[in-house]
């Protein structure tokens, strides 16, 4: 029965934030934006990073620390959450990236362990470990796929085509778990290891920020962007 | 003289006196009876004319209409440009004929130089493939001769080369020939094809309207053979006339609801008179009715009322003294009544749903325990077998249980049988006195001789009763049983497949609707529920409240192997472990129920023997045998009136007692009956039928189900629905799945697998496996000889999963049944074929064996081999390799090492070969193609296909059952 409504939960975590990409977007020249920095924070004592202990594969997997909730210790800053701008409409043309984003395998942990991209952007998908694995999406918008990656094959590529957030998982090596965030605008940040994120280049307004968290769901609150200003914001989230 | 004139006056007189006028009324008489006779006879008893002509005047009205329209178009532009093109084409052609003529002329010779070139080609090329079969001989037989022969074929191979060049010029010839009369014709072909497009459908209309209007009136008739059964038993022809007003009713045409009746096209027209010719089915077979009748209202009835024809906004008033006919025609819904005549065999007809509601809510609720209905002589009880049962529930439970089963467990199918306290205390001490000590009072530290054989994994158990004592239920006292465990077991294994323990409404069945269901209580007090259908998470009991119903050792015993209490029970035996099982028992006490309480006394009430033998009368009286096997009522007859032809059945011989409120119709008292079964009751006629607490909608099914019931059916041989061996095979499987509830954790034909909602998207594959969804069909993945053992005795692919196949301890019978299933949902050749041995060449084999090593694809880092296990933890292991060869046919390998996603969406086994760049280049030149049929062979080289005998009792064909 828990585990129902985790499942159950996880899932409406994930819709809900589905559904705020699914935004029409219009890009516009943006000449007199504003910026959105803030930090992201964890509410109560820093948890403990518990180390993942490979259980196979040992020659190559070595162990590390989870990667699912990073809290900082000296300043409580939350890493890899995503802030972004849930109900923008209009703003800087999204650019493609000059490179393909990059994903690697490396030590039996997917890096970065939050991808954030683009739709309609081939991310290469690297196996530096050179041993089999397997790339495992959970998807809805996009077709998931299951591929192997030998230890002979060193690249796979991957066009992902719309936006929404991707659960990645490989079947060889259970605990590899990363996130892949397909973008439908530009305004779409991950948070570093002290929690800190800078949406650029914001037109003037009122808009909802958004923040994501593999572990800790999805917050919201209100942010006012004025002419070539910066806004600041600090956002709290607790464990649910 | 005056005597004289005196006679001639008299003669005068006679002969002057005139009876003309009497002979001309006597004429008009009879003149006014001809024409009357006349009348009666081709207009006042021939109805249908009037229809049939409205008919003819409706369509030719139509015809005409469309004739102005296909006319209209031959006023347009563009049908004007088109005759002054194809004037100016003709002018042209004409003007070119001369070289027209000539260039046909010159394409036959052109033709003809071709053919004999060709032919020439032929012939050399025979002998060549003839010298080539005495080369390749010679080669193979190592002859002395084989140069000699490799000179003779590469002599013939170069003249058929050097034709070549001859042939293609004369083939440029016929195209640049068959080119210029193109050129000459231009596009007078199209224009005329074009024209033809406008002026054929002219005179298609215009046959039509002839058609239309030569058309005689007259008697349209279809005869039924064999088709009536007389009350002699022998069968007549059966002459229908329906039709001779439902003109229509078999053409394309007439479906809009905006055409009058009786001119519509039938619903459905093309689903249901293509399978059932209405030439040789005609109407009243599904329709039935009374008989011959020449009026709207006599041969129709029903409260529906028919739109008129000629004034469609005065409805014609049908008769409702038609209700009271024993045969009455079915409408609408009521036509599924039909299909039972034909279709019995057919338990789940989807065509007739509301029907096969009836006749599932009929066997669901054991209404043939109490009436005798020919077909179900020998159907199964319905209710559990009670020989045992004071062993497993205590006596306070029991009471309330019979005092009003839904108080305790809302969708229960036992009826309130709205009983006095006194009467339930009766029932109670009977069934206690005759029940107690029977299961468990010898189990304790008693060992018999079939000790040791129920134990775990092997499956076999007889449904023979002395087996029971196999199982051991010493309770060790060292053991200390954990609810938590039982709980996790009990989320794990699979129980939830079968059933709901209190979910709350947002929990929903794989329809969707939620697994609590609220009931409705009526004036009277009475719960009332829709009959839930034995399926799904619903198939098993509610376990809610269940440890206020059992005890401890009961459960023990019972969740070690089913059948011991019950030969009949389709709970599976889980195989479990002596521990398991008290986890499992320690957690089910747990859930108690908050309406139970104590009834002070009843106890010591119960040890009376009067009123154990009050009990017993009791019993007699309600028929409780009718669906619980209970010790001492063995050779009870049925307490119920039989209702084989219940559907015939007169409104003279329906009693309604004091219910003068109730319309006198089978249709009302059927369903009064139902709603409230003592309705009828009076002083002098005591009602004994139990309350089931029924809605409306499963009220209607079951009368309908009761209309359908009129002893005719298998009486029509000739008409009675015999599926072909596939069909019956589906039919046969389908109930087997339905009995055994295998839905409740496998997809199955895309029903079902209501178990997988426990498990996150990413754990999928550790839940149930698919069986036939998709592009899935078990039929095709595995071997039907694997499979009818693994069904006899399940030995688990994935032994770390923690959810199990039970075992069912299904008779060879119904495993051949299943088996079959599956191969015809997967269309593969019925009823079996054994995969074609694949030849395994060695250098396959090794090419396999280098692919599958951890230098490439690394398979055994996940897959099991032998007894080598994969490293890691077992949620990330697969099967082993090595059961694919007695397992898996060897096609489906290739077909699921290509797209495992596409097969089973969400498996961990990924996509090795997505593209034609991803298998190595150093093994077999890097084709993909032969890289994946190496991995089989090599997979296939790992087993070995079991030996010994596969027994599969045959198919039974439907006319053994
Ligand atoms: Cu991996």
């Amino acid at each position: 029965m828990t585990k129902l409504f985790t499942f159950l939960f996880t899932l409406i975590g994930l819709i809900s934030f589905l559904g705020t990409s699914a935004w029409a977007y219009e890009a516009i020249e943006v000449t007199n934006g504003g910026t959105i920095t803030g930090t992201v924070k964890f509410a109560g004592e820093p948890p403990e990073r518990p180390m993942i202990e490979p259980s196979k594969d040992k020659e190559v997997c070595k162990p590390h620390p989870a990667s699912n909730l990073i809290v900082s210790k000296e300043t409580k800053g939350i890493q890899y959450a995503v802030a972004y701008l849930a109900d923008i409409q209009k703003g800087k043309p999204q650019e493609k990236p000059a490179e393909n984003p990059k994903f690697d395998q490396k030590g039996c942990e997917y890096l970065p362990h939050v991808l954030i991209f683009p739709a309609g952007s081939t991310v290469d998908i690297l196996n530096s470990d050179g041993i089999l694995h397997n790339v495992h999406t959970f998807s809805q918008a996009n077709p998931p796929i299951n591929k192997a990656q030998p230890k002979f094959k060193k690249v796979l590529q991957e066009k992902v085509e719309y936006p929404e957030v991707i659960n990645v998982k490989c079947d060889v090596h259970t605990w590899m778990n990363a996130y892949w965030v397909v973008t439908g605008h530009p305004y779409y940040a991950a948070t570093d290891e002290n929690g800190n994120f800078k949406l650029e280049n914001v037109p003037p307004g009122n808009y909802k920020l958004g923040v994501w968290h593999e572990t800790l769901g999805t917050v919201t609150q209100d942010v006012v962007v004025k002419e070539k200003e910066e806004t600041k914001v600090n956002v709290e989230m607790a464990p649910k | 003289m005056a005597e004289k004139d005196q006679e001639k006056i008299f003669i005068e007189a006679v002969e002057r006196k005139s009876y003309g006028h009497i002979y001309f009324i006597i004429t008009l008489i009879g003149l006014a009876m001809t024409l009357w006779a006349f009348w009666d006879e081709v207009i006042t008893r021939r109805p249908w004319k009037k229809y049939q002509k409205e008919f003819n005047r409706f369509e030719l009205a139509r015809a005409e209409a469309e004739l102005k329209q296909a006319q209209a178009k031959l006023n347009t532009p563009e049908y004007k440009e088109l005759e002054k093109k194809l004037a100016e084409a003709e002018k042209d052609f004409n003007s070119r004929k001369g070289s027209y003529r000539d260039a046909l002329r010159r394409l036959k010779e052109a033709k003809i130089k071709l053919f004999e070139v060709s032919q020439e080609q032929q012939f050399l090329k025979s002998e060549a493939d003839e010298a080539f079969y005495w080369y390749s001989k010679a080669l193979h037989e190592n002859d002395k001769d084989v140069l000699i022969r490799k000179h003779e074929l590469d002599k013939l191979e170069a003249k058929v080369k050097e034709m070549q060049p001859e042939i293609d010029k004369r083939q440029s010839e016929v195209a640049a020939i068959e080119k210029e009369i193109e050129g000459i014709k231009g596009n007078l072909e199209n224009l005329q094809a074009e024209k033809r497009k406008y002026t054929t459908d002219i005179e298609q209309i215009r046959r039509k309207i002839e058609g239309i209007k030569a058309r005689p009136i007259e008697i349209k008739q279809i005869v039924v053979e064999k088709s009536l059964l007389t009350n002699f038993g022998n069968h007549v022809d059966r002459a229908e006339r329906c039709m001779t007003c439902h003109v229509a009713i078999d053409r394309v045409g007439f479906e809009d609801a905006d055409i009058p009746q009786p001119f519509r096209t039938h619903p459905k027209r093309q689903e249901i008179f293509g399978r059932h010719p209405i030439e040789r089915f005609g109407c009243t077979l599904c329709h039935a009715g009374q008989g011959a009748a020449l009026t709207v209202e006599q041969a129709h009835n029903g409260e529906q009322q028919v739109k008129a024809v000629h004034d469609k906004d005065r409805p014609i008033k049908i008769n409702h003294n038609t209700e009271f006919w024993s045969r009455p025609l079915f409408l609408g819904e009521n036509v599924q009544i039909g299909c039972r005549k034909c279709h019995e065999i057919d338990r789940g007809l989807e065509e007739a749903p509301r029907l096969t509601q009836g006749r599932r809510n009929f066997e669901e609720l054991g209404c043939h325990g109490c009436h005798l209905v020919k077909g179900y002589e020998n159907y199964p009880k319905v209710g559990p077998d009670l020989t045992r049962v004071g062993d497993k529930v205590t006596a306070d439970w029991m009471f309330q249980w019979i005092k009003n089963p839904r108080t305790f467990r809302v969708e229960t199918r036992m009826p309130n049988f709205l009983l006095s306290d006194e009467n339930v205390e009766a029932i109670v001490a009977y069934l206690m006195n005759v029940t107690r000590g029977k299961y468990l009072a010898q189990a304790p530290g008693q060992k018999t001789e079939n000790e040791g054989t129920g134990g775990q994994g092997n499956g076999s158990f007889s449904p023979s009763l002395p087996s029971y004592s196999a199982v051991p239920v010493a309770l060790s006292k060292n053991y200390q049983p954990s609810p938590e465990r039982g709980k996790e077991l009990v989320q794990s294994i699979g129980c939830l497949g079968c059933h709901v323990i209190g979910e709350g409404t947002e929990v929903k069945d794989e329809q969707g609707n939620p697994i609590k269901i609220v009931p409705q209580v009526d004036d009277n007090g009475v719960i009332r529920v829709s009959v839930p259908r034995k399926t799904g998470r619903k198939f098993g009991p509610d376990l809610s409240g269940i440890g206020s119903k059992t005890n401890f050792q009961w459960l023990v015993r019972w969740l070690k192997d089913p059948k011991s209490y019950d030969p009949k029970t389709p709970m599976p035996n889980f195989r479990l472990s002596d521990e398991q099982a008290q986890d499992i028992a320690a957690y089910l006490m747990t859930l108690k129920w908050d309406g139970e309480s104590k009834i002070l006394g009843l106890e010591e009430k119960i040890k009376d023997p009067a009123l154990i033998e009050k009990g017993a009368k009791l019993i007699r009286n309600y028929g409780c045998f009718g669906c619980h096997t209970i010790p001492g009522m063995e050779k009870e007859q049925r307490i119920g009136a039989e209702l084989t032809t219940f559907g015939n059945k007169w409104i003279a011989q329906m009693s309604f007692g004091n219910a003068t409120h109730i319309p006198e119709t089978w249709w009302d008292w059927t369903i009064n009956k139902l709603r409230n079964p003592r309705i009828y009751a009076t002083e002098r006629e005591i009602l004994r039928m139990p309350n089931f607490g029924l809605l409306d909608e499963d009220i209607k099914a079951i009368a309908m189900f009761l209309k359908s019931l009129t002893g005719e059916e298998r009486e029509i041989p000739d008409y009675i629905y015999k599926p072909d061996p596939i069909k019956m095979a589906l039919i046969q499987g389908r109930e087997l799945v339905r009995q055994y509830n295998c839905i409740g954790c496998h997809i199955i034909e895309n029903k079902g697998g209501a178990i997988r909602a426990f498990y996150k998207p990413q754990e999928l594959n550790m839940a149930p496996p698919l069986l036939e969804a998709g592009e899935l069909h078990e039929g095709e993945k595995v071997r039907h000889d694997w499979l009818s053992n693994f069904l006899k005795n399940p030995v688990p692919i994935r032994p770390w999963l923690k959810v199990r196949m039970p075992t069912f301890g299904f008779s060879d019978e119904e495993v051949a049944t299943l088996v079959s299933y599956f191969s015809v949902l997967a269309k593969k050749r019925f009823p079996y074929e054994l995969p074609k041995e694949p030849f395994l060449l060695p250098n396959m084999i090794q090419a396999g064996a280098r692919l599958a090593s951890s230098d490439y694809l690394n398979c055994f880092n996940c897959h099991q081999q032998g007894d080598k296990k994969p490293e890691g933890p077992p949620e990330g292991w697969a099967p082993d390799l090595a059961m694919a060869t007695g397992r898996l046919n060897p096609d489906w390998i290739v077909k699921w090492i290509k797209d495992p996603q596409k097969i089973q969406p969400g498996t961990k086994m990924p996509m090795f070969f997505p593209d034609e760049n991803s298998g190595p280049d150093d093994i077999l030149e890097g084709n993909e193609e032969q890289q994946i049929l190496a991995l089989r062979d090599y997979v296939l080289s790992l087993g070995s296909i079991p030996t010994g005998k596969i027994s599969l009792a045959p198919v039974k064909s439907p006319e053994e059952k």
